[in-house]
């Protein structure tokens, strides 16, 4: 591969361009997939690409290819020549230099690698078993999953830079289908990490279950105002659907409301959102972002102040401030943008215990569905149908489902009455604690 | 894409220690996509995708590995490493014999999807202009239009599907789709529009499409919801209309048909073959089969020649949508819905081009029968719980019917239900059938689909509104 680059760079400055660079990421996954008891799936793969992209007449050309050999190099070269002639952005994509000090973390836990895959097939039936076994009303575990993955990244150019790491972590999940009277209700529990020791099966597929047997008996409920308490998960992912409107790209083409608004009181005074790519024990941890600029933990929001953007080296240039170490590829097929890598909302110090009760009545909303449509991340504005548990006299009671609940975010994040202790981050890098918001617009066909 | 000699190795070695049947799936992808944004080329960007898939079946169970090296050692050990976890599960020093079929028959493929000038014979120059002459279209349409992004992507597909069965297929799939997104702002308030025109076919498609007119209407809907008032809350009869409307069939009880939920008795539609599962005025067809549709393919990725199923007819469930390894569960035949985005997906069963048939109601007699209620004019995405069959749609551009007329635009609605009961309340349809494209997203990845319908009634439904 060393070798590669190296040829693949060379070429470049000899076709024209003033600097290049390769992106190259890889890696292998073992997928396990179990159903009544036995291996329904099972998933090996080794695979990678090279992304590619230089200077080529003061436009940054990018190409891609996984196929790796001496042919593909001047696919790779002459599109990226071709991409770069119709360009029109007058701001360009500049290589980064490196040469700078990056965080140490160790992202590569060898135990979690060399456990056989005997015992990974081993945990996953297990999932599925203790799920089963909590009640005959358990009729299925539709999904449930483990998967190992570990991956590398490596980034070299002709200014010198040449720097790599390599992560690796665990995903686990159980899926389980209740079935009782003609009713069917479903439960999700996950687990991800690095060390096999917190891995803990028997009570993921046990949640699961009794996550799916707790919404039974749901009903809608009366349309009308209502106070809201949203699990951490629920709310963690509510957060991540207009995590675009922090994103400073976004901001310069007009398409953040939160534009001209840095320092200024656009949340709760107990709110804070933090963007850590070095979070402790975090499966998504890295020392450096796409660009290779290093990565560091940093305030969004802090006590309902608008902090930041978050920042490339582009957009950090347009703006006249630093990157924020935020700069994202989706893949090694994807340009260079701007992205979140643990966006996360800090614990706060009550239990849920406590915000249930000075909420005292409302809704406990654990699931939200359809925020991919249903919400529009420019204006803020959503309309997603969820579910969960109403709240009576401080206590969750009866289950509640097909509502939806509608509101704005930007007006969400200033109605922020109480964060409780249980931060938790979902498979997507997005965490959260519970949230108590002052009131949504709810509708549901219920009396 | 790979010579006979070491698919014969590799499939031997994928079957040497148990298992009854192996497959290969190799891929080479050209692929390019242009992006505009208010009328500057922000992105470009195209590679090429290329690898190979292993599938082993013991019985029900399916191991799947997939790598990007294709040299004969690399394939080898896939199947040597995969093969193992068939013996793994098994330990039972089974001595079956497996036949492998050594002569293949090309399956004579009878493309009926012709291609007429390769995307990747235009230069890149002429694409970016099809980008400004919608983006100024929208621009053009109001002022208050203040954003675009324009997009375009096609690629070409190259790919083979090599079975134990003796099975050798090979296909290229070139397709296109453009974008146009508008978004229309006001002091307080940012409304988007959007549509995105696609097709199994050369760049012809993009020379007989009215680029303008995309322009156009993607900011005639992000302006007109600029000016709608927030749509009221409750339970109501709504009407979808045609094209994108279709969504709501795709979402809430396409994904119920397919295999992959009914083999594991997760959906609602288990066991329901025969039975009248919708309105006797409804009729639902997936069809892979339609010329140049962006949904169709000549084979599925599985190498089975796809065709037309009637999954509903007259409200009476006939069909499900089956792939190979689901059919074994289900004692079946593939339908030809196996499917997968890529190499790096065991494919399973999808939808191809599933719509709605037409109807006896026009569509002004729809309008003028319906007192009051909701008019979507045009659905956003959504998405559905394939257990239960619970789903949500946003819906894109809204209007109250009042009276028999379509009155006040609406924005901000959201319908929720459960597909089964929906299928059942549909009251009108339409006669006016038309599809749109779509990129449906599930366990084997993001495959093209096509929704379809003719403009439809449903007695009534929970509407999700900010008022």
């Amino acid at each position: 591969m060393k070798d590669f680059t190296k040829k693949l760079l060379e070429r470049a400055i000899n076709k024209g361009f003033s600097d290049a660079e390769v992106y190259i990421s890889g890696g292998s996954s073992l997928g396990i997939s179990t159903l009544d008891g036995e291996i329904d799936k099972f998933e090996s793969s080794s695979s990678g690409g090279v992304s590619f992209r230089g200077t080529y007449n003061n436009k940054m050309g990018y190409s891609y290819s996984e196929l790796i050999n001496g042919e593909a190099i001047d696919i790779i070269i002459t599109e990226a020549m071709q991409n770069s002639e119709i360009l029109e952005e007058e701001e360009q994509d500049k290589l980064y230099k490196g040469g700078v000090n990056y965080p140490e973390i160790d992202g590569f836990n060898e135990e979690l690698k060399n456990i056989p895959a005997e015992e990974k097939i081993n945990a996953a039936l297990s999932m599925e078993k203790s799920a089963k076994q909590v009640s005959g009303s358990i009729k299925g575990v539709d999904y449930n999953e483990f998967e190992y993955r570990q991956s590398g990244i490596l980034i070299a150019n002709t200014y010198g830079m040449d720097i790599e790491y390599n992560s690796n972590g665990a995903i686990a999940y159980s899926y389980a289908r209740a079935v009782k009277d003609g009713e069917t209700k479903t439960g999700l529990e996950f687990w991800t990490g690095l060390e096999w020791g917190e891995f803990k099966p028997g009570e993921i597929g046990k949640t699961a279950a009794e996550t799916a047997l707790s919404k039974l008996g749901a009903k809608s409920i009366k349309s009308g105002q209502y106070k809201i308490i949203m699990q951490n998960t629920a709310f963690a992912d509510f957060i991540g659907t207009f995590s675009d409107v922090f994103l400073a790209d976004k901001a310069q083409k007009g398409l953040s409301l939160l534009a001209g608004k840095l320092n200024e009181q656009i949340a709760s005074e107990i709110f804070t959102l933090r963007d850590d790519p070095v979070y402790p024990g975090s499966i998504r941890a890295t020392p450096f972002d796409a660009e290779g600029v290093a990565a560091f933990n940093k305030a969004i929001i802090e006590n309902g102040v608008f902090k930041t953007f978050l920042h490339n080296l582009k957009t950090a240039r347009k703006d006249g401030v630093e990157s924020t170490g935020n700069a994202s590829k989706a893949s090694y097929k994807s340009p260079v943008k701007v992205a979140p890598q643990n966006l996360y909302v800090p614990a706060g110090k009550i239990a849920k215990e406590e915000l249930l009760e000075r909420a005292g009545e409302g809704i406990y909303i654990t699931d939200l569905a359809g925020l991919h449509s249903g919400a529009d991340e420019i204006s803020g504005d959503f309309s997603v149908s969820a579910e969960g548990f109403l709240i009576e006299n401080g206590k969750l009671t009866r289950p509640v489902e097909q509502i939806t609940i509608a509101g704005n975010f930007f007006a969400v994040l200033k109605d922020i009455e109480a964060i409780a202790d249980n931060l938790r981050f979902t498979y997507s890098g997005t965490g959260s604690p519970d949230v108590y918001i002052k009131s949504l617009a709810v509708s549901g066909s219920g009396e | 894409m790979l010579n006979q000699s070491i698919v014969n190795e590799v499939l031997d070695e994928a079957l040497a220690k148990g298992g009854d049947f192996a497959e290969l799936f190799v891929e080479n992808n050209r692929k390019e996509s242009i992006v505009m944004r208010n009328g500057v080329i922000e992105d470009s960007v195209s590679g090429i995708d290329y690898g190979c898939g292993l599938r082993i079946f013991d019985g029900f169970n399916c191991v799947y590995a997939y790598t990007n090296d294709t040299s004969k050692e690399s394939l080898i050990k896939l199947a040597k490493d995969a093969g193992a976890v068939i013996k793994n599960k098994k330990n039972t020093g089974d001595t079956r014999e497996i036949i492998i079929n050594r002569v293949y028959e090309g399956k004579e493929i009878n493309n009926i999807h012709k291609v007429e000038i390769q995307p990747f014979d235009i230069i890149k120059k002429e694409k970016a202009e099809m980008l400004r002459i919608a983006h100024n279209a929208s621009k053009e349409y109001d002022k208050s239009v203040t954003q675009t992004i324009n997009g375009f992507m096609s690629g070409a597909q190259n790919i083979l599907v090599v079975n134990s069965d003796g099975l050798w297929a090979e296909d290229t799939r070139v397709r296109g789709r453009m974008t146009a997104q508008a978004v229309a702002s006001s002091e307080t308030e940012k409304q988007v529009g959007y549509l995105g025109p696609g097709s199994l076919s050369g760049f012809e498609y993009f020379k007989n499409l009215d680029i303008k007119a995309l322009g156009r209407e993607a900011a005639r809907i992000a302006v007109t919801m600029l000016k709608a008032e927030l749509c009221p809350s409750g339970l109501m009869p709504v009407i979808i209309d045609n094209g994108f409307g279709g969504v709501i069939f795709h979402e809430a009880c396409g994904h119920s048909l397919e295999a992959t939920s009914v083999a594991k008795g997760g959906s609602v539609f288990c066991g329901k073959l025969g039975e009248q599962i919708a309105a006797p005025r409804v009729t639902a067809v997936d069809d892979g089969t339609i010329p140049n549709a962006w949904g169709s393919c000549n084979i599925d990725d599985e190498g089975n020649i796809t065709q037309k199923n009637i999954l509903i007819e007259n409200g009476v469930l006939k069909s499900y949508l089956v792939d190979r390894l689901n059919g074994r569960k289900m004692k079946m035949r593939p339908t030809g819905s196996g499917r997968r985005e890529s190499y790096k997906y065991a494919p399973t069963s999808r939808m191809t081009n599933t719509f709605i048939a037409n109807g006896s109601s026009s569509p002004e007699d729809i309008i003028a029968n319906t007192e009051y209620g909701l008019y979507a004019k045009k659905m956003g995405g959504g998405s559905v719980e394939p257990a239960t069959g619970e789903f949500n749609f946003a819906v894109l551009e809204g209007y109250i019917v009042r009276n028999g007329k379509i009155a006040e635009p609406v924005r901000g609605a959201t319908l929720i239900g459960k597909g089964s009961e929906v299928l059942m309340n549909i009251d009108m349809v339409g006669n006016n059938l038309a599809r749109s494209q779509g990129m449906c997203g599930s366990s084997s990845g993001s495959v093209p689909t096509d929704v379809g319908q003719p403009m439809i009634r449903v007695k009534e439904i929970t509407v999700g509104g900010r008022k």
